[in-house]
């Protein structure tokens, strides 16, 4: 039986006795690069909603599954506020196309195809898709906690007065302090209102213009980037997917690119070898100009980079390098530190016998930088980030003992960390409460399960001890972290169904699964986590109505 | 003149006069149910031959994308010239037109004086535009033929107009402040109420009513947002008053009252409290997604019960028991619809922006409801005249069946461009669309476009991008039992309207467009 793939997106959501999520217009956090931000950490520190404590009791529950015209779909990017109220999602797909669904509904605004497909005419490069990008700032912003309750306007509740007679309503009562769609108290002369049709969006946004990636409401980023099969680089719209920019071109056809990240108005992405005409290199494109794009690339001549760039949290480049003949000056198991813009190479790490097996990842300890590697003999390798391996460029800061059989066999983007945190008391009043950070994990998926490992701190630098490992899930990919809450989805590849859980971040302890609500596998890292909703993609037959979405037995917009 | 030609007119005119109807308030009558009882003249039968009898350009200045209101009309005043029946048209920079109906001759117009300094160099936007946004209320003097015009002017002062003259007979009262974005004025049991939106001019986003007798003004804030139904307040026969929240969080916890229902009533030292309250249970999702519930609520009774109907920018409608507004958790109606509209959830141009029209026909009780943008998938109905892309009315047979209330759905009207408000005059649903460029949000514009190269996606409601691209207005008539298309106006309207609507009695339907034209078509 001839099965043609297509895509669907399966959200699940808070969506029963949770306040939080429901005051003001808190539109919840984003995911802003695949993996979750320049570190790679795919860590979404707070969230409203989720939390260990409401992932213990029902309310997290499917909401919507969105089918999608690829076969294959990436992890997602997400913005708030596109069209100042939607939460969305940018999702690439393997027939050279995009989507934007609303992260709510699943609803798919727009689809937009860059052309024919050049396909995969190299064995070995099909397979892998990457993901769209967003600007996203350099350094995630430290984590304040949600606001709880909420109250109306001007927090007083509702109210009444009556004036003496001839002199009017009070004007204590009729005289407000906030406005109306978002807008501060109005000046007398009529402009009030929702008081955003100046300042905030007169022009609309410019294009290109890099932000902070902070999402907040009616703040958009800046445009989405897509890379296309012909290694252009599209420069788009959220509302529409237009090109807003010239296509300028980037990398050469049929690469086999990795999840780009763009920081600073320049986007990163790496090449292998073997697909195409490109080179094993880590390429870097100026987007802050209109019209022209300068491209910069790095070569390994030596092995191909693993994964995805990180930047430190001072900008630097890291790029692991996997095994290949190495020619003179090149790299090959090896992790490698570049300049931001330039793509020189300021550092390095290799070490007989240790075969580089996933990109890197990066996180902070004692405020400084440590780059994270999984290698080829089951271990995790940590390295500061200030200098590769040390003076003889081969020594890590430390190691965890095996956790995976050799040869281990790690996805590219197999780790990621996340840090316990708590909220503290606001440090005064008004102010958001600060969330004060605990023990730091890393977390990797073997064959069949989680692991999660502690980092402490030995004499000052960082090591990594046994924490906890999951219950046999299956195959496993990547997880994500939400709020102390690890995500982990066994992929069920390659005819089973998959299935998501909910583990206690401290103990691996589960919290919720998915059941049989999944009908199909996951074939790789396709999953997210943004508004209280962890999604992911999946393949299944294609229907023969393509782009639907249904709710699951309860108005889909009730959480 | 044949003879039979005279017995049909004799009977006309004797119909027109024995069973003529006034339009005194906006909506036809305080509970806005859009229900024009009293019309005999107008039938399914003769609105086919419905034409064009008069247009006016009234010079009334428009501000951003506001310019006049839906006429009131009253049937029989006594004026210098004569008895005549008169429409009473507001216009937006602080004039009130006196129109004799017949001729469309302007008799008179008021414009107001003002205690309020717009800022120098100032400006309004679309949502709050300054000047008179309250279409008025007309009642009966005490003596016959004579009529008073009720209207809140941009200085927020009361004013009280001779329909006859266009005089003020009293000087104008103190009533709520200045600059604010009153809706619709309603009079019930000598009580002015309106509600103010947007926040507009600082004004608070709450109910005001005026106390003509003892010239009491009060206010009440459900700690919400604008509250901005096209009709204004919706008041029942036991004196509550109903109005919509939009634009605010809903938790009673904390006293905010927003995206929900809102009830009230006045005490006996003329303040208004508090009765009841509602929102639905995704009142706080709707929130965040900017669908408000800005459409008048209807309170109608029906088969013993006193009910309440609301409906949003979502697009689905509640049926709610005013004896106790969503029940014990204020968040659960007696019968939820699946949606009409607004299936991509959006908050602009789609979605119910307008009015609604309740109507009893024997035993029947329906709802029409307008809409903006595509029909929702979810929505089917026994006719259909078309799959509406633009916008359209659908109607329901608000029904009880085995002991609960559901919506029926039962037509589905041709397409439409933004279809805006809902009148049922014997039989005959009347239909206006706006035509109006209902964007909100900044188009993206391809780099290889004409002035290309922006990326789109931030807010915009403002007037200078969405006039230019703003339509035609039409109206319709439909029969009110079966949506089929009885008349169309066509393309004889050549302008298009915001915020406004449709008036309709005595055989004549009226609709003002921006740009300052009243149109009158009509079958006398």
């Amino acid at each position: 039986m001839r099965i043609t793939r297509s895509f669907i997106v399966l959200a699940a959501c808070m969506s029963a006795g949770v306040a939080v999520w429901a005051q003001g217009r808190n539109i919840g956090p984003e995911w802003q690069a695949a993996s979750a931000d320049a570190q790679r950490t795919s860590w979404q520190r707070i969230d409203p909603n989720i939390s260990v404590e409401n992932l213990s009791k029902p309310g997290f529950e499917l909401q919507w599954t969105t089918k999608l015209p690829s076969p294959l779909m990436s992890e997602a990017v997400t913005v708030n506020g596109v069209g100042l109220f939607w939460p969305v999602s940018l999702i690439a797909g393997s027939t050279n196309s995009v989507s934007l669904i609303d992260n709510d509904t699943g609803n798919v605004q727009w689809t937009r195809s860059f052309g024919l497909s050049r396909g995969t005419p190299t064995p070995g490069c099909s397979g892998m898709v990457a993901a769209a990008a967003r600007p996203v700032a350099l350094a995630p912003p430290a984590p304040a906690a949600p606001r709880a309750g909420g109250g109306g306007r001007g927090g007083t509740g509702y109210r009444g007065a009556v004036g003496a007679p001839g002199e009017g309503v009070p004007v204590e009562l009729s005289q407000r302090g906030g406005g109306g769609r978002g807008a501060a108290a109005a000046p007398a002369g009529g402009e009030a209102g929702r008081g955003a049709e100046g300042a905030r969006g007169r022009e609309g946004a410019a294009p290109g213009r890099a932000g902070g990636g902070g999402g907040g409401l009616g703040r958009l980023p800046g445009p989405g980037y897509a890379i296309a099969d012909d290694g252009s680089l599209h420069t788009m719209g959220w509302l529409s997917g237009k090109d807003v920019q010239k296509p300028a071109p980037f990398l050469p056809a049929n690469a086999r690119w990795s999840d780009p990240l763009v920081v600073d108005n320049v986007l990163y992405t790496t090449t292998r070898s073997g697909c195409g005409s490109a080179p094993s290199a880590v390429w870097a494109i100026n987007v802050s100009n209109e019209t022209t794009k300068p491209a910069v690339s790095w070569r390994s001549n030596g092995g191909s980079p693993i994964g995805a760039i990180a930047l430190t949290t001072t900008g630097t480049v890291i790029a692991a390098i996997g095994p290949g003949q190495a020619a003179a000056g090149g790299y090959a198991n090896a992790v490698v530190a570049l300049d931001q813009k330039t793509l020189t190479l300021k550092d390095w790490f290799t070490a007989p016998g240790i075969e580089i097996a996933s990109a890197p990842l990066i996180f902070q300890h004692n405020d400084q930088d440590v780059v994270a590697v999984a290698v080829k003999d089951g271990r995790v390798l940590l390295l500061d980030a200030a200098s590769l391996g040390g003076a003889n460029h081969a020594t890590p800061l430390g190691a965890a003992s095996v956790v995976a059989s050799p040869p281990a066999a790690f996805a590219p983007g197999a780790l990621a960390t996340w840090q316990e945190l708590t909220a503290m008391p606001p440090a005064a009043e008004g102010q958001p409460p600060m969330m004060l950070g605990g023990q730091r994990w890393l977390l990797l998926p073997t064959t069949n399960a989680v692991v999660a490992l502690k980092v402490v701190d030995a004499a000052g630098k960082p090591s990594l001890q046994p924490g906890w490992t999951s219950r046999n899930l299956g195959a496993t990919d990547t997880p994500i972290i939400v709020n102390n809450v690890v995500f982990a989805a066994a992929s069920g590849r390659p005819r089973s169904r998959a299935i998501l859980y909910a583990l206690e971040g401290s103990t691996g302890k589960e919290l919720w699964s998915s059941g049989t609500t999944m009908t199909s596998y996951l074939p790789g890292r396709t999953m997210w986590a943004s508004n209280s909703r962890c999604t992911s993609a999946r393949p299944t037959a294609r229907s023969t109505s393509s782009g639907f979405c249904w709710s699951e037995g309860k108005i889909v917009n009730a959480c | 003149m044949p003879r039979h030609t005279l017995v049909v007119a004799a009977l006309l005119f004797s119909g027109a006069t024995l069973s003529a109807t006034d339009y005194l308030t906006e909506g036809a009558d305080n509970a806005r149910t859009g229900w024009v009882k009293d019309e005999k003249i107008f039938t399914t039968s003769n609105v086919a031959g419905m034409k064009l009898l008069w247009k006016i350009k009234l010079p009334s200045t428009p501000r951003e994308m506001h310019n006049m209101f839906p006429p009131l009309i009253v049937e029989r005043v006594t004026t210098p010239q004569g008895v005549r029946e008169m429409a009473i048209v507001a216009g937006v920079t602080d004039d009130l037109f006196g129109v004799d109906t017949a001729s469309g001759e302007t008799m008179w117009r008021r414009h107001f004086d003002s205690t309020y300094t717009p800022v120098p160099g100032g400006r309004g936007s679309t949502l709050c535009p300054g000047g008179q946004t309250a279409v008025p209320v007309v009642a009966p003097a005490s003596t016959p033929g004579k009529y008073t015009a009720y209207a809140v002017s941009w200085d927020g002062r009361l004013r009280q107009v001779d329909v006859a003259t266009g005089q003020e007979i009293v000087p104008a009262e103190k009533f709520m402040p200045a600059n604010g974005k009153p809706y619709a004025l309603n009079l019930h049991n000598g009580v002015i109420y309106t509600a103010s939106a947007q926040g507009c001019g600082g004004v608070a986003n709450a109910f005001y009513s005026f106390d003509l007798a003892t010239r009491k003004a009060a206010v009440f804030s459900p700690a919400g947002g604008g509250m901005w139904g096209r009709r204004g307040v919706a008041i029942d026969s036991a004196g509550i008053v109903y109005f919509t929240t939009g634009d605010a969080t809903f938790n009673p916890v904390t006293r905010s009252l927003g995206n929900g229902l809102v009830s009230v009533k006045m005490d006996a030292s003329k303040q208004m409290q508090l009765v009841d309250y509602f929102a639905p249970k995704n009142a706080n999702w709707m929130y965040r997604r900017d669908l408000d519930i800005n459409v008048t609520p209807i309170p109608l009774d029906f088969r013993g019960r006193k009910l309440l109907v609301g409906t949003s920018k979502e697009c689905r409608m509640w049926l709610l028991d005013r004896d106790g507004l969503g029940g014990e958790d204020h968040r659960t109606p007696l019968s939820t619809s699946p949606l009409l509209c607004n299936d991509q959830t959006a908050y602009d141009e789609q979605g119910v922006w307008g009015a609604m029209a309740a109507w009893q026909d024997g035993n029947t009780q329906w709802l029409l409801v307008p809409f903006w943008g595509p029909v929702s998938r979810q929505f089917k109905a026994p006719i259909e005249h078309s799959r509406p892309t633009g916008g359209g009315v659908g109607a329901y047979k608000i029904e009880e069946r085995a002991g609960k209330w559901q919506f029926t759905p039962a037509w589905l009207s041709r397409n439409m461009d933004l279809a805006e408000n809902v009148l049922v005059a014997n039989g005959v649903a009347f239909v206006s669309d706006s035509g109006e460029d209902a964007t909100q949000t900044v188009p993206d514009v391809a780099w290889d476009a004409p002035g290309g190269g922006r990326m789109g996606g931030s807010l915009n409601s403002g007037s200078a991008r969405r006039i230019p691209g703003s339509r035609r207005a039409t109206l319709y008539a439909l029969d009110a039992r079966t949506g089929k298309e009885l008349w169309s106006s066509g393309n004889q309207i050549t302008s298009w309207s915001h915020f406004s609507g449709l008036t309709v009695a005595n055989g004549r339907a009226y609709l003002p467009t921006f740009d300052g034209t009243l149109y009158a078509f009509g079958v006398r």
